[in-house]
């Protein structure tokens, strides 16, 4: 009886090649994109999930809260707050560490390049769980001058030598030391956020005591946190009394801690998923979206299945009938058509993992994230299980009980066979689903295009082409030579102008103060600083609205250091840009030149003029007030507008800084690039969108495909009459491409409302967004993208069939 | 109204030949009605599609109203066709998802008819085969004599000069057969011509001639007495 039944199934499976193919190609293509997404969901929430102690470890973030506008948060915080949670919750915490991550200049002999090296207190071992290959881990924390290694590290510099003993000599800062390495281990896997810890040192407070802002300032966000909690605290709990502790541990000229700065503690594992600085999209939301779109994909491939079995289940029925007569009990039919669906689903699965291994390379490349089908992974078979049993059910459900439940009296003695109505309406109503999906995906692929685009090609305020930052100008080798650096920069024919600055629009480095209107702290505002120096506004294009521009040579203009040891605190003079004219309520650019506001520290500070707000800093959050210092020896990077080829500019460049600074790497980037950059996640989401909705079209299609061809089969009879009767080629085709536009015309009513809602939402998180009223042209784009496709389909068929002999119809009732 | 010269139809498979009609010689005048006869696969049907330019002659002549319409294309052809000839099939061929009015106005529906026009000439031809009771009704809803019927009242609703007629009593009982021929010999006095094709004799009487066919040759033609 199985055997029967397996046979009836494959056979029919082989003699329906077209609808077989289309079943197990669009489930699989479907299943295909699913498994693809789950990968990626589980590669994305696993992160940080592996550690020993996972359900007790924290990672701290930080908010500076001066004044009324809000900022962002800060996954990076003050290297002083983890002395106050020692103190403050002692009994608590069995362990804490901040790991300070710092460009260094790293040396053997001759080798000089630039590093990311981390400095650690001790407790990290107690953390976090290396797997040491060779040497003593422990012994990287006994000494200020040991330093552990990572493989990746390790090749890098040694090439397979045995790193153990090797002496690196690394300067960062007021720091030049040479460094023993004493360890060598595994690198850390992707899926976390400390992944990048290529080489460990101890944190050398006593060293890092200047600059002020490395580790001793509480403004600062300069280390990562992590607090091992003991067994059984309640994170709450802590978090609730850490303004509290905040109040006893800072010290502000005015007001309390808590008033500046609001910390909490959150569950490392969480972290990487549920970060959210602006107002961005975190993680876990995009893996649910994508998650969504899975499901979807894999819905419009079972909808298929479940359009053209029904679709066929006439042309089955005189075999349903028959086996009927022959003593079938209706139970024992459904098996047999539901063991049918499972075989188109187990060869659609198996498609999709071959499907899968083809595509993976390219999306793990894509993606920037080692994605791989682990085999042996029981969670893996454990969801292909479940999406076999569900899809095959849920594709074959339908069809086994709408064929097995025909009777037989009727097919075999009328020798004809007319469907349910609800078999139509149900195939109606599945494809005006399916295409519905698809018009809201397209939808959302072209906002998010549109969007990016307009963002990239927004008018930034200032001309961002033909000017590159050299970056790290303030490094330990030629912070004291920044100025004449600058001179001999000036002097290379290829340089039009140029500017040291302490912020570019390339470094995405925020860096705020708070000033007022008066002396008292509530009336403070937090606004962005920047130190240049005076031909900064010329370089980048900025105009000066009201006031004057700084120049070097009027007596005052410079910042004045040490204030502080002064009897009389000196009046200083800034720039602002127009936003913080506003945000300090002047009534114009005008009435805010010459007024006087105060520092945090009551210095008062003049202004001077004014600029026309430029977007130098991330187009991912509003724009905000900023105020401009001259001080260049506080500048950080040169900027320089170049005229003719880059690549002869930086050959001149990498020499010239050769002579200042022999021993440290030029590093440099383009301001044009670097704003692009910033767009990578929507360009990236932009192009998976793209990806799956053709997907979703495709699948879709090729149903429709499907049915169009089954329908034309079945309409033979009425088109031959048709013709008979006069019609036309036109007029056939023009009647079965009609019967198929008004499912994808539904779909578009039922799509428009959806995907603009979604779409709104997801522009609302960016301060810079299209005009809204473009959703609409772009929703009636996707319609007639979805309707062309469509048309295109379904109108080949139909042409081929109302172009036969009607004859042929007829003869064969 | 129509002249068959020498008119053969050959059909082609891979490995078979086979004419379907050998130089058959017909006339027909116009308001005639005549009955073609003979065995299964004697080619009676395809001779029926050729008059009814469903199908093309594979050599010889066909001249229908003075025009040799033989080597024409299909386009034409059905130029021809929707303008003179209706159709009743034996199966009835009425479209199962319209209602007995859209069937019946189908006919009208490619000839640039307004619909107000179509309507009335709908209404009219129902009243006259007696089916305007049954208008809103769908085919499976119907007798096969009252399906029949509705297919009468296709062929004739655009005033077509010729009616083929493919075993219109095939599918029906002698009283229902009996009601069909009746009708169209009352088309017939109204002027219409009739072709048809049919295995009973008692129903080819309704004809003044029959043409008997027998493997793709005209065998006999009786002219039948006055009555």
């Amino acid at each position: 009886m199985f055997e029967n039944y397996f046979l009836t199934a494959i056979r029919s499976i082989g003699k329906n090649r077209l609808f077989s193919a289309i079943n197990i190609f669009g489930l699989a293509v479907g299943l295909m994109a699913a498994l693809l997404i789950l990968l990626y969901a589980r590669f994305e929430l696993s992160y940080d999930q592996f550690w020993k102690n996972s359900d007790r470890l924290y990672r701290v973030d930080m908010t500076f809260r001066t004044g009324s506008n809000p900022l962002a948060k800060e996954n990076f915080v003050s290297g002083r707050v983890q002395d106050a949670y020692l103190s403050y919750f002692g009994d608590k915490i069995e362990a804490a560490t901040r790991l300070r991550y710092l460009g260094a200049t790293v040396r053997q002999d001759a080798d000089a390049r630039g590093e990311t090296l981390t400095w650690a207190d001790p407790d990290t071992l107690k953390i976090f769980q290396f797997d040491v290959i060779k040497g003593d881990l422990e012994r990287a924390f006994e000494d200020k001058s040991s330093l552990a290694v990572s493989e990746k590290f390790a090749e890098r510099w040694f090439k397979g030598a045995d790193p153990i003993g090797k002496v690196l000599t690394v300067s960062t800062f007021n720091l030049k030391r040479d460094y023993q390495i004493v360890a060598l281990y595994r690198d850390l896997p992707e899926n976390s956020m400390v992944s990048d810890l290529e080489a460990l040192a101890l944190m050398d407070e006593e060293a890092f005591a200047e600059p002020q802002w490395l580790l001793r300032n509480w403004g600062s966000t300069s280390v990562a946190q992590f607090l091992l909690l003991k067994d059984g605290v309640d994170v709450g709990e802590i978090n609730a009394q850490t303004p509290a502790m905040l109040d006893k541990f800072i010290e502000v000229p005015s007001g309390t801690g808590s008033d500046h700065y609001a910390y909490s503690a959150s569950l490392f594992g969480d972290f990487y998923s549920h970060w959210v600085s602006f107002d961005e999209m975190s993680t876990a939301r995009k893996v649910y979206v994508l998650l969504a779109i899975a499901v979807v994909l894999v819905l419009i491939g079972a909808i298929n299945f479940v359009n053209l079995a029904t679709a066929r289940a006439i042309r089955r029925t005189r075999e349903v009938a028959l086996r009927k007569v022959l003593g079938a009990r209706r139970p024992q039919l459904i098996v047999q058509f539901l063991l049918e669906s499972y075989i188109i689903t187990i060869l659609a699965i198996l498609m999709a993992i071959v499907f899968l291994e083809l595509a993976l390379p390219y999306f793990s490349s894509f993606l920037d994230k080692p994605l791989a089908i682990n085999y042996a992974d029981p969670v893996y078979w454990g969801v292909l299980g479940t999406i076999v049993i569900f899809v095959g059910g849920l594709a074959g459900f339908y069809p086994a009980f709408a064929i097995s439940g025909s009777r037989p009296g009727r097919i075999l003695l009328a020798n004809k066979s007319s469907e349910s109505r609800g078999a139509v309406f149900l195939r109606q109503v599945l494809v005006t689903f399916q295409f519905a999906i698809s018009i809201t995906l397209i939808v959302a692929a072209i906002v998010i295009y549109f969007q990016t685009w307009y963002v990239l090609h927004l008018d930034p305020g200032y001309d961002r082409e033909n000017l590159l930052v050299v970056e790290g100008i303030n490094r330990p080798e030629m912070e004291a030579r920044m100025i004449p650096f600058r001179e001999a920069v000036s002097r290379l024919p290829e340089v039009k102008a140029l500017t040291i600055s302490s912020e570019t629009p390339s470094d995405g480095n925020n860096n705020f103060t708070s000033i007022g209107l008066t002396t008292n702290p509530a009336d403070h505002m937090v606004i962005g600083e920047l130190w240049l120096d005076d031909n900064f506004f010329d370089v980048y294009g900025i105009p000066v609205i009201a006031g004057r521009a700084f120049d070097e040579s009027i007596e005052g203009d410079l910042h004045i250091k040490g204030r502080q040891e002064m009897e009389v605190l000196p009046e200083l003079r800034m720039m602002i840009n127009e936003n913080a004219v506003y945000r300090f309520g002047f009534a114009s650019p005008q009435d805010a030149v010459d007024q006087v506001v105060y520092w945090y520290d009551k210095t008062p500070i003049r202004i001077i003029g004014v600029v026309a707000d430029a977007r130098t800093q991330s187009l991912t959050s509003p724009q905000g007030p900023e105020s401009y210092r001259l001080f260049a020896e506080y500048g950080s990077s040169l900027t320089v507008r170049y005229t003719g080829s880059p690549s002869n500019l930086i050959e001149k460049l990498e020499r010239t800084w050769k002579e200042f600074a022999p021993f440290t790497p030029l590093v440099y980037s383009f301001v044009d690039e670097a704003s692009a950059n910033e767009f990578e996640q929507e360009v990236h989401m932009s192009a998976v969108l793209s990806f799956f909705s053709m997907l979703a079209v495709v699948i879709a299609c090729m149903g429709l495909y499907g049915l169009a061809a089954f329908t034309a089969e079945r309409r033979t009879k009425e088109i031959g009459i048709r013709k008979v009767m006069g019609a036309s080629v036109t007029d056939i085709v023009r009647l079965l491409v009609w019967q198929f536009s008004k499912p994808v015309l539904v779909a578009n009513l039922i799509a428009w409302p959806i995907a603009i809602t979604a779409m709104l939402a997801w522009l609302e998180s960016f301060p810079y967004r299209i005009d809204t009223w473009i959703l609409l042209p772009l929703c009636i784009v996707a319609g007639a993208i979805a309707l062309t496709i469509a048309w295109v389909t379904v109108g080949g068929n139909a042409a081929r069939v109302a172009r036969s002999n009607p004859v042929e119809a007829l003869r064969y009732e | 109204m129509l002249k068959l010269h020498n008119l053969s139809k050959v059909y082609r498979t891979d490995e078979v030949e086979t004419a379907a009609l050998n130089s058959v010689n017909i006339e027909i005048e116009s308001g005639e009605f005549v009955a073609i006869m003979g065995p299964s696969g004697c080619g009676k049907s395809t001779l029926l599609n050729i008059i009814g330019m469903l199908d093309s002659p594979s050599s010889g002549d066909y001249i229908f109203m003075g025009e040799n319409v033989a080597p024409y294309g299909e386009a034409k052809l059905s130029n021809i066709r929707k303008q003179h000839i209706g159709f009743i099939f034996q199966s009835f061929n009425l479209i199962d998802e319209l209602s007995v009015e859209e069937n019946i106005e189908l006919a009208l529906l490619y000839h640039n008819i307004p619909a107000s026009e179509r309507r009335e000439r709908v209404a009219h031809v129902m009243d006259k085969v007696g089916i305007a009771h049954r208008a809103k009704h769908m085919p499976s809803q119907l007798s096969g004599g009252q399906q029949q019927r509705v297919a009468v009242a296709r062929a004739v609703v655009g005033d077509q000069a010729m009616i083929l007629a493919d075993e219109p009593t095939g599918n029906l009982d002698s009283a229902h057969g009996q009601e069909v021929m009746e009708m169209l010999q009352s088309l017939n006095e109204e002027g219409t011509t009739i072709v048809m094709v049919t295995h009973s004799p008692a129903h080819a009487d309704y004809a003044r001639r029959t043409i008997n066919l027998f493997d793709g040759h005209v065998v006999t033609e009786n002219l039948r007495a006055a009555v």
